[in-house]
């Protein structure tokens, strides 16, 4: 078996398991049993464990960081979806969070399955260290904004989900949640500015310029700036709740649109990413 | 005065502005920008082009209005550090003193428990340095940390103004043109007293025939100077010379042309792709020919595909050329080289093709403010949300005490912390 194979295998694995941990979550949530929660979160690890497999082989086939193309940034931005998610969630008091991020994941992870998983060779302009700097730090960046997301999407259904013995247990109360969030957003505004500066350097030494209002450079600035809006109307004006989690959804729809749109339906120089 | 002062540095002012530029940003992002018009009316139409070119839409990051929110941003961003500076300084070196803050009674949470679980309650919080007071025969423990985190919010929203003022100097100062040229071609740089001669051009292949490299050898020459600089540029590694980058950007195929009529050589020259050859230019007696060069096919084959080239590797190079008689098409064809492409008495022979080079030439000396403002701006959001400013005192009653905290920013968390490990001491017995 080659890597390729070997990767192939972990790869739908790590797809199926997230299906799978979605599933439970909806089970867990729907239910409201406790059981299919425990057990989305121990598939929801195992399947971690075989995604990050997958990454691995795929590095040592590829021998580079699997960072360069739709495929690879999609399933790794799926992997840091992932990681801040069993981060951020590690009680169990934040588990009925899985049941919005695991189906945030297994989209994700779908989307890269309908990508061509070829390894290619790098083209020159990809051919820079700032590569696994500016998209590493994408990856958390967006996986933060992704957690943030499902959080935002149980806030405005809290009211809804009712209270009792389950509820206190596994449904965190708004104000935590309203916390959560703020916490993974700082995170994840910090890491996102990180990117775009990242972002600017790399850009420098390979076109000459350090920003060229490109599509995509400008889809990044007006994530950050919605992000950057939540932040300030949070902290100065008192911002919490649902007008917060609103904000939140809104400006993951921009990360997605910065990624999946910006790549398919606008022209770009960002083409390969 | 104070009432304007008070508009332009105010938060609802920053926030509508950010609103108006990212509306902004999302049509530029959203609308091709700085295309033709023709590419516009394709899309649009002609009505709804021309209302959008009207407005600006097509160029809209060069567009008065939006220089003009970026200006107002940097007016409120400029006056909002301004004033806040004092206080913010003020808040750093003041240091306060238990008394004061005693007298202020502001604090954000309040716990008693045992007087030494009060004293494990400072260490777990992470507090080390605990001054101990008497104050009216009470014995209090006071203290504080990361005050340097007051200055978070503040140097972020100062990186912020010098990207966007080193931002705009570079748009003012920049310098940016481009030569082309094969090897042993010295070019001169327009605009400046620099020429470059490209020494070595080479495209790096793989087996798989993809590029790994584009490699061109340069020297750059400063007449004004006098001296010379040398060096390799390939891509994401621009060659520097006298304050400016030399970047190896593109490459196209060129070759050599000449044309004749009967015997005489009338022009013999490099020809690139997408250049043309007007006969008429050289000599208004010749006549009205031109030739134009579309394109080079290294490895050349017309199969089911049509015209195309097999491999990047000069195998069977070939060039898609069109002629024009008085500016009309007359012929578009495919000319091997060294073959005689004929009108009448005139010839035009295309032969030793070779790729040639584009060098990006840029000089922006506001990048390294830029860069500073960026920065400056990682360790204000560093120092905002990882390093916040906190403060703990105890009150000590015989065997009770009670722990009062505080925190300007982040206080949830501070108080939320301050809750779980309170609960996790209460737990020890």
């Amino acid at each position: 078996m080659n890597y390729m194979q070997a990767e192939t295998i972990l790869f739908i694995a790590a797809a199926l398991g997230y299906l799978a941990s979605a599933v439970l979550y909806a089970l867990f949530f729907s239910l409201k049993k406790e059981k299919p929660g425990k057990l989305a979160g121990w598939v929801l690890v195992g399947t971690f464990v075989t995604h990050t497999a997958a990454l691995v082989v795929r590095t040592i086939g590829a021998g580079r960081l699997p960072l360069s193309n739709q495929y690879e940034f999609a399933t790794s931005f799926a992997w840091g979806i992932a990681l801040a998610y069993l981060f951020f969630a590690r009680s169990p008091k934040y588990r009925a969070l899985g049941t919005f991020v695991s189906p945030v994941i297994f989209l994700i992870i779908g989307y890269a399955a309908m990508q061509s998983r070829q390894v290619n060779a790098l083209m020159p302009a990809l051919q820079s260290n700032w590569l696994a700097i500016h998209v590493s730090t994408a990856i958390i960046s967006y996986g933060s904004f992704g957690v943030a997301f499902g959080g935002s999407l149980l806030y405005l259904l809290r009211d809804r989900l009712g209270s009792g013995d389950f509820a206190d247990k596994y449904f965190p109360d708004k104000d935590h949640l309203d916390l959560l969030n703020y916490r993974i957003i700082s995170l994840g505004f910090l890491f996102l500015t990180l990117v775009i500066i990242t972002g600017a350097i790399w850009a420098q030494k390979a076109w000459g310029r350090y920003w060229t209002w490109d599509p995509k450079e400008t889809w990044s600035l007006v994530t950050w700036i919605i992000y950057a809006i939540y932040l300030h109307m949070r902290i100065s004006r008192g911002w919490r709740g649902k007008k917060a989690a609103w904000f939140a959804v809104i400006g993951f729809i921009c990360v997605v649109f910065t990624y999946i749109g910006v790549n398919t339906l606008i022209p770009s120089i960002h083409s390969y990413a | 005065m104070k009432k304007i002062l008070r508009l332009f540095s105010s938060m609802k002012l920053a926030l509508l502005l950010l609103g108006l530029i990212v509306m902004a940003c999302i049509v530029g992002g959203l609308i091709p920008q700085g295309a033709q018009s023709a590419q516009y009316e394709a899309q649009y139409g002609k009505g709804l082009a021309q209302a959008l070119q009207t407005i600006q839409l097509d160029g809209i990051f060069t567009a008065w209005w939006f220089l003009l929110l970026v200006g107002l941003l940097l007016v409120n961003l400029l006056l909002c550090s301004l004033l806040r500076f004092p206080a913010v300084l003020r808040q750093y070196r003041d240091g306060f003193t238990l008394a004061e803050r005693l007298s202020k009674s502001d604090q954000l949470f309040e716990h008693g428990c045992e007087g030494t679980r009060g004293e494990l309650f400072f260490k777990k919080m992470g507090f080390s340095r605990v001054q101990t007071l008497e104050i009216e025969g009470i014995s209090w423990r006071y203290a504080r940390r990361r005050r340097l985190g007051v200055w978070g919010s503040w140097l972020s929203h100062l990186g912020m103004l010098v990207i966007v003022v080193g931002f705009t100097l570079g748009q003012l100062l920049l310098f940016e043109t481009s030569v082309y040229g094969v090897p042993g071609q010295t070019l001169p740089v327009a605009g400046s007293d620099l020429s470059v001669t490209i020494d070595r051009f080479e495209i790096k292949l793989r087996p798989d025939d993809t590029v790994e490299q584009y490699i061109a050898d340069l020297t750059v020459r400063s007449e004004a100077r006098g001296s010379s600089v040398s060096g390799r540029a390939m891509v994401n590694a621009p060659l520097y010379a006298y304050g400016k980058s030399f970047f190896q950007n593109a490459t196209g195929w060129a070759v050599q042309s000449s044309s004749y009529r009967g015997a005489k050589t009338l022009d013999s020259r490099i020809l690139f792709t997408g250049e043309s050859i007007d006969l008429q230019a050289l000599d208004a007696d010749y006549m009205p020919l031109a030739l134009v060069l579309h394109a080079l096919y290294p490895d050349f084959v017309n199969d089911d595909s049509g015209p195309r080239t097999r491999s990047p590797n000069l195998n069977n190079p070939a060039a898609l050329f069109s002629l024009y008689y008085q500016g009309k098409l007359v012929d578009m064809n495919v000319a091997g080289m060294g073959y005689d492409i004929k009108v009448a008495d005139y010839r035009f022979v295309l032969s030793q093709p070779q790729p040639y080079t584009l060098i990006q030439v840029v000089g922006d000396p506001a990048t390294p403010l830029t860069a500073a403002g960026g920065a400056l701006m990682l360790l204000g959001l560093m120092l905002a949300f990882y390093f916040r400013p906190e403060e703990l005192w105890m009150r000590l009653d015989g065997e009770q005490a009670t722990i009062f905290g505080r925190s300007d920013r982040g206080a949830s968390l501070f108080r939320d912390r301050a809750e779980i490990t309170m609960k996790e001491l209460r737990t020890i017995t």
